[in-house]
C-alpha cells in the first residue's frame, strides 16, 4: 500500500458528531501503513487555513462490530487465516500547535492532512521566528533517516524572557544526564550574548556529579560502540560537532587523610592530562552555612544568635575582639581557632563565675563548642585547615567551560554543605558580576532530594528556590533533574520554562501533575527509549517528542574501566607527582626542598594545598621552599605539643547537651 | 453534484410541485427491489451433471481461486411530488474490486462507476439541471396512478444499477476469477466470452424444480453440500442461459431450511461444469470471515460485503441530499 504521496499527503480531517473537531484538537484518518504515531507533526490544508498539529492519540479500526463476529468467523481457531483480510485504517487525534491565520481561532477545518516537512516543523513549533538568531537545537524531530532539528529559544532557556530547565526521567536509563550534556553542548555552540548587554559575556556550566563516575570523563571521547551512526547523524542534523567538552575542570573534596582526593577520578594518566582539583570551604563558609551543618535542634534561636556574634566579632571583624576585654583581640581564621575562642570565652565566664558571656548563656556556648568540634570530624575533607576556601569559585569562569564538582563519595550532610555553599556563592558572584561569564548554568540532579515537595525549608531548598525565582535576572539558570517530578517543590519546577521528560514510570505518570498529557502520550512516556525525550517549551503549544544523540563523551562506567581510581598515595608521592608535572626542569631543586620539609601533618596538608593551586614551576618551588623545615635532629625529641585542648572547669566538665544529636 | 441549484430553487414557485423532506431511513437499499417472483417453472430444470439430481459433499479445497468481486448498490430518496406523481433522486453504483494478498483493493476510477440521477416524468425531468442527469420516466396510458409511476421509477433505478454492474462485469478479461453478487446471465449476454466467472444468488424467489423430491433434497442439504449442476435456461429477466447449482454454506438447527443456501451460476461451458466442485469449494472457503452483523451473513460472502461497504461509503449522505433539496 502507498504510505504517503510524494507531497506527504496521508489523510483527511474528519468531523464526527460524537467527536467534533474543536479549535484545539482534531481527528483525521489515514491508511493503516501511514507513517504516523504519537508525536508526529502534521499539517492540515484547507482553502482558507493551515493548521499544524501533533498527534496525541491513535485508534485503529476494522469493520468489526463485535469480537464475537471475529471469533465465529474463524470458528475460534486463531490459526485460521480467512481468504479476505478485514480492511483496516487508523484514526488519529491531534492537538493544534499553530494556525495560519492566527485569528479567528475557530474549529479545525475539514482538509487534507500532510506529514510536516522541515518548513512545517518550524512553523508548527513557531521556531521560524527565532531559530536563526536565538535558536538552540534541542534534538531532532522526525524519522531516523531524516532528522529535522528542533530549536529552543535561548532567551526562554537562559533568560531573560524566561529561564530554567527541568528534566524528569527514570534513573539508570541514561536519559537525564545524556540529554543535559547534549543540551549543554548545543548551548555552548549556539549561545549569543544579548545585544547591548554590559559586563561579562558567554556561558559556562557547573555540574554536580552525584553518582559514581557519571560526569567524571566528559572531556574524553566516547570510545565504546554506543556512539552510533545515528548519533553522528543527529549531531550533524543539529549542526553540532560530535566532540567531547573541550574545557572541563574537575573538583573534588579531600579525603579524610587531607592529602588524597575523595573522588573516583584520580587515575594518574588523567591527573596528568587534566587533574582533578581539590575544593575546600573556609571558616567564613562554615559559619555562614552553619544551618546546613547543624541540625535544627542545634541551631535554635539562642545558638543562632551566638553564632552570629562569633561571625561578626571573631571571623568577619578583621581586627578581632578581646575575650572579656582582656588580652589581645582574637580573630579566627580556621575552625580550630574559632573553637579555641569559644573555649576561651567559656573559660572566661567560668573564671568569673558568670552564667552569661556578652549576653550569651554559657550552656549555649558550651553546646556550640561541642558542635563546632564535631564539624571537623563530620566534614574532615571539606573544611580547610588553613581556614581559606579553595575551589572553582575562587577564580573567574571561562566562557564555554564546564566545571564538575564531584560529590558522589560524600555523605548526605556533606553534599548539603557543598550545594548550599556553591549555590549561595554562585548567586552572590553573579550579583557582583565577578563570575567571568554572562550566564551560568547550574546542573543539579536529584531535585527530589534537595528540593522535595513538602519537605520543609532546608537551606539547599531555599537556595534552589531563590535561583528558580530570581536567577534568570542574574543570568543564573538552574538545570534541574529528578526521577519523580511530582515530588519536587512546585516552585522549583514551576519556575522552569522548559521541561523535558525521558522514560517515566507509570506510577509517577499517574500523579496529577501529568494529567494534561493524553493517555497515549503517557503511554509513550512510559516506554521511551534512551535518546528520546518529550520537550515542553514556551514557544511550543504542545509538548514535542524529539530524538537526541548519545553525547559523544565517555560514559562513567567506561571511564572507570579505562581510568580506574588510583590507590591513595602518601604525602611524598603526591607531592612528587605535582613537582614532576609542574617543575620538571627544577626537579632536583624541588625534591631537595621536599626532603627538607617538616613531617608535621598540617604543614604537609598546606604544602599539598599550595601545590594544587600552583600553576607554574615558580609557584611550585615557592610553596616547597616556604614550607616549615624539619627541626635539627637534636631538637626533635623535645619539641612542644602543637595542639592545646581547652578544658572546662569542674562546673562545666560535662556537656549538658551531650544527649542531643550532633 | 454541483453546488449551484437546489430543488427548492428550481421548483419552489411551482404550485403543482410539493417538495418533501425525505425520511432518512433506507427504504430501497439492496434488496428493496427484489420482489418475490411467485411463478414457478412448469418443469424441473434439466440436470447437466450426471444422470439424476443428487446432493453431494463438496471436496475441501485449501484456498479460494476468486480474485475479483462485483456488486452494485442503489439508494433513492423521494424529493418532491409533481401533483401526485413521485420524483426521486437516486444514487446507483457498482464496483468490481480485486483481491491481492488477502486484501480487497479500494475502488478506482476504472473499477467503480456510479452517480446521482433524478427520476421524474418527462416534463419535470426536462426542468432538472443536467448535472444531475435527469432520467425521464415515460408513462403508458395505463400508468394512471402514482403507485404505478413509483413502480416505474423503481424499475428505472434498478435498471440503471444493473446496467453499471453488467458493464463492469462484461469488461472482465478472465485474468483471475470473478465472483458476482447475483446472476451472470446478463453479463454473459453482453460478453459471451466470460469464462472465469461465477454468480451467487442469495434469494430464492424463483423456483427451478417442481418435484417435491428435488426440492426436499435442496432444503435438506447439510453444510458443505451442493446439488448436481442443472441448466438455468435463458429468460428475459435473467438473460443468458447458465449452469447452476445450490450450495449450503452454513447450517443451524435454530434456523429454517433456507439458512445458508445459495444458488451458484457458472458459464454454460464444459470446463465450468468440470470445475463445479472446485468452485463450490472456493465458495466454502469464502465463508470466513462472516459478514456479520449483516443479517444476510449466512449467504452474503465477506468479499461481496466489502464491495457493498465501499459502494455505500461512496453514496451521498442524507445531509448532502437534504442540501440538494434545499
Amino acid at each position: 500500500m502507498i504510505e504517503t504521496t510524494s507531497d506527504g499527503r496521508i489523510g483527511r480531517v474528519i468531523g464526527m458528531e460524537r467527536r467534533p473537531n474543536t479549535a484545539y484538537t482534531f481527528w483525521f484518518w489515514t491508511d493503516r501503513d501511514a507513517p504516523v504515531g504519537i508525536g508526529t507533526l502534521v499539517k492540515v490544508l484547507s482553502a482558507e487555513d493551515k493548521v499544524y498539529g501533533t498527534v496525541v492519540e491513535a485508534h485503529g479500526f476494522n469493520d468489526l462490530e463485535s469480537p464475537l463476529h471475529e471469533f465465529l468467523s474463524v470458528g475460534g481457531d486463531p490459526a485460521k487465516l480467512p481468504p479476505t483480510q478485514r480492511p483496516e485504517m487508523r484514526v488519529y487525534q491531534a492537538a493544534v500547535l499553530y494556525r495560519e491565520p492566527e485569528e479567528p481561532v475557530g474549529a479545525v477545518p475539514i482538509g487534507e492532512v500532510f506529514l510536516a516537512n522541515e518548513a512545517d516543523v518550524r512553523m508548527a513549533l513557531r521556531t521560524a521566528k527565532f531559530a536563526d538568531e536565538f535558536g538552540v537545537p534541542c534534538g531532532c524531530y522526525g524519522y531516523k533517516d531524516e532528522p529535522l532539528q528542533v530549536h529552543l529559544d535561548q532567551r526562554f532557556l537562559l533568560g531573560p524572557e524566561a529561564g530554567h530547565f527541568n528534566m524528569t526521567g527514570t534513573s539508570g536509563l541514561a536519559a537525564k544526564t545524556s540529554y543535559i550534556l547534549f543540551l549543554l553542548q548545543s548551548i555552548f555552540a549556539n549561545h549569543k550574548d544579548e545585544e547591548g548587554a554590559d559586563g561579562a559575556k558567554g556561558v559556562a556550566a557547573l555540574l554536580f556529579n552525584t553518582k559514581g563516575g557519571d560526569l567524571l570523563f566528559i572531556d574524553q571521547a566516547d570510545e565504546s560502540n554506543a556512539f552510533t551512526e545515528l548519533d553522528r547523524k543527529l549531531y550533524a542534523a543539529c549542526e553540532l560537532e560530535a566532540v567531547p567538552f573541550p574545557k572541563v575542570r574537575y573538583y573534588a573534596p579531600l579525603a579524610n587523610d587531607r592529602a588524597n582526593l575523595n573522588s573516583l577520578r584520580t587515575n594518574v594518566v588523567l591527573m596528568e592530562k587534566n587533574p582533578t582539583r581539590a575544593f575546600e570551604f573556609g571558616l567564613a563558609d562554615i559559619v555562614r552555612h552553619a544551618e546546613v551543618l547543624l541540625n535544627k535542634d542545634d541551631l535554635e534561636a539562642k545558638a543562632d544568635a551566638y553564632l552570629e556574634f562569633l561571625n561578626q566579632e571573631h571571623v568577619q571583624n578583621e581586627k578581632g575582639r578581646k575575650i572579656g576585654n582582656q588580652g589581645e583581640p582574637r580573630r579566627a581564621k580556621t575552625l580550630d581557632e574559632l573553637c579555641d575562642i569559644v573555649a576561651a570565652q567559656v573559660e572566661f565566664a567560668r573564671s568569673k563565675n558568670q552564667e552569661f558571656y556578652e549576653s550569651h548563656h554559657f550552656r549555649t556556648m558550651q553546646k556550640m563548642l561541642n558542635r563546632l568540634k564535631g564539624l571537623t570530624r563530620r566534614f574532615t575533607g571539606l573544611i580547610a585547615t588553613s581556614g581559606a576556601a579553595a575551589g572553582p569559585l575562587e577564580e573567574p569562569f571561562e566562557p564555554g567551560s564546564v566545571t564538575v564538582i564531584d560529590v558522589a563519595r560524600l555523605g548526605s550532610d556533606e553534599q548539603d554543605l557543598v550545594f548550599a555553599a556553591f549555590i549561595t556563592k554562585l548567586r552572590e558572584r553573579m550579583e557582583e558580576g565577578t563570575l567571568g561569564v554572562g550566564k551560568m548554568i547550574v546542573v543539579v540532579d536529584e531535585l527530589n532530594k534537595y528540593a522535595p515537595s513538602g519537605g520543609g525549608e532546608t537551606y539547599v531548598a531555599a537556595s534552589l528556590k531563590e535561583i528558580a525565582a530570581r536567577g534568570r535576572y542574574l543570568g543564573l539558570t538552574l538545570f534541574g533533574a529528578q526521577q519523580f517530578r511530582s515530588r519536587v517543590d512546585k516552585e522549583v519546577v514551576g519556575n522552569a520554562a522548559t521541561h523535558a521528560f525521558g522514560h517515566v514510570e507509570s506510577e509517577e505518570l499517574a500523579q496529577p501533575s501529568y494529567s494534561h498529557f493524553s493517555p497515549a502520550v503517557k503511554e509513550k512516556l512510559g516506554s521511551l527509549q534512551p535518546g528520546e525525550v518529550l520537550i515542553k517549551h514556551p514557544h511550543f503549544a504542545q509538548p514535542i517528542f524529539v530524538r537526541f544523540p548519545n553525547p559523544c563523551v565517555m560514559k562513567g562506567g567506561d571511564g572507570l574501566r579505562k581510568y580506574p581510581k588510583s590507590a591513595d598515595q602518601l604525602f611524598g608521592e603526591l607531592a612528587e607527582g605535582f613537582i614532576k608535572r609542574l617543575a620538571p626542569a627544577d626537579l632536583n631543586r624541588a625534591l631537595d626542598a621536599l626532603a627538607k620539609m617538616s613531617d608535621d601533618k598540617d604543614a604537609q596538608t598546606e604544602v599539598l594545598r599550595g601545590l594544587r593551586r600552583a600553576n607554574s614551576a615558580d609557584e611550585c618551588l615557592k610553596v616547597l621552599e616556604r614550607a616549615p623545615r624539619k627541626a635539627p635532629i637534636g631538637l626533635r625529641e623535645n619539641r612542644e605539643p602543637t595542639a592545646v585542648v581547652a578544658t572546662g572547669g569542674p562546673d562545666f566538665e560535662e556537656d549538658p547537651f551531650d544527649d542531643l544529636p550532633h | 453534484m454541483g453546488d449551484a441549484w437546489t430543488f427548492r430553487s428550481v421548483f419552489g414557485g411551482d404550485p403543482d410541485i410539493r417538495i418533501v423532506a425525505p425520511t432518512m431511513r433506507s427504504d430501497d437499499d439492496f434488496e428493496a427491489f427484489a420482489k418475490p417472483v411467485s411463478e414457478s417453472t412448469a418443469l424441473d430444470a434439466p440436470v447437466v451433471e450426471g444422470v439424476s439430481f443428487e446432493v453431494r459433499d463438496v471436496p475441501a479445497v485449501e484456498a479460494s481461486g476468486f480474485t475479483h468481486f462485483l456488486d452494485g448498490a442503489q439508494r433513492a430518496w423521494p424529493v418532491m411530488y409533481h401533483g401526485l406523481n413521485p420524483v426521486r433522486i437516486a444514487h446507483t453504483s457498482a464496483a468490481m474490486l480485486r483481491r491481492t494478498d488477502r486484501e480487497v483493493e479500494a475502488p478506482t476510477e476504472r473499477t467503480w462507476e456510479g452517480g446521482l440521477a433524478v427520476y421524474a416524468v418527462p416534463e419535470i425531468a426536462a426542468r432538472v439541471p443536467s448535472d444531475v442527469g435527469p432520467v425521464p420516466i415515460k408513462l403508458d396510458e395505463d400508468d394512471n396512478t402514482p403507485i404505478k409511476v413509483g413502480d416505474k421509477i423503481r424499475k428505472a433505478i434498478e435498471q440503471r444499477r444493473g446496467g453499471i454492474e453488467v458493464a463492469l462485469a462484461a469488461g472482465f478479461d478472465n485474468d483471475g476469477w470473478l465472483l458476482i453478487d447475483g446472476g451472470i446471465g446478463r453479463p454473459l449476454d453482453r460478453n459471451p466470452g466470460l469464462r472465469q466467472v461465477a454468480g451467487v444468488v442469495k434469494t430464492h424467489a424463483r423456483q427451478y424444480f417442481k418435484s417435491a423430491e428435488r426440492v426436499a433434497k435442496i432444503l435438506s442439504m447439510r453444510e458443505g453440500q451442493r446439488t448436481s449442476v442443472f441448466l438455468r435456461e435463458a429468460d428475459p429477466a435473467q438473460g443468458h442461459e447458465v449452469y447452476s447449482f445450490y450450495l449450503k454454506l452454513h447450517d443451524s438447527e435454530s434456523q429454517g431450511p433456507l439458512f445458508g443456501v445459495i444458488r451458484v451460476e457458472i458459464p454454460p461451458l464444459p470446463e465450468s461444469l468440470a470445475r463445479a466442485d472446485e468452485i463450490a469449494g472456493w465458495l466454502l472457503v469464502e465463508r470466513a470471515p462472516l459478514s456479520l452483523p449483516d443479517r444476510r451473513y449466512d449467504r452474503l460472502l465477506y468479499p461481496i460485503h466489502l464491495v457493498e461497504m465501499h459502494l455505500k461509503a461512496r453514496q451521498p449522505t442524507d445531509a448532502a441530499i437534504l442540501g440538494r433539496i434545499g
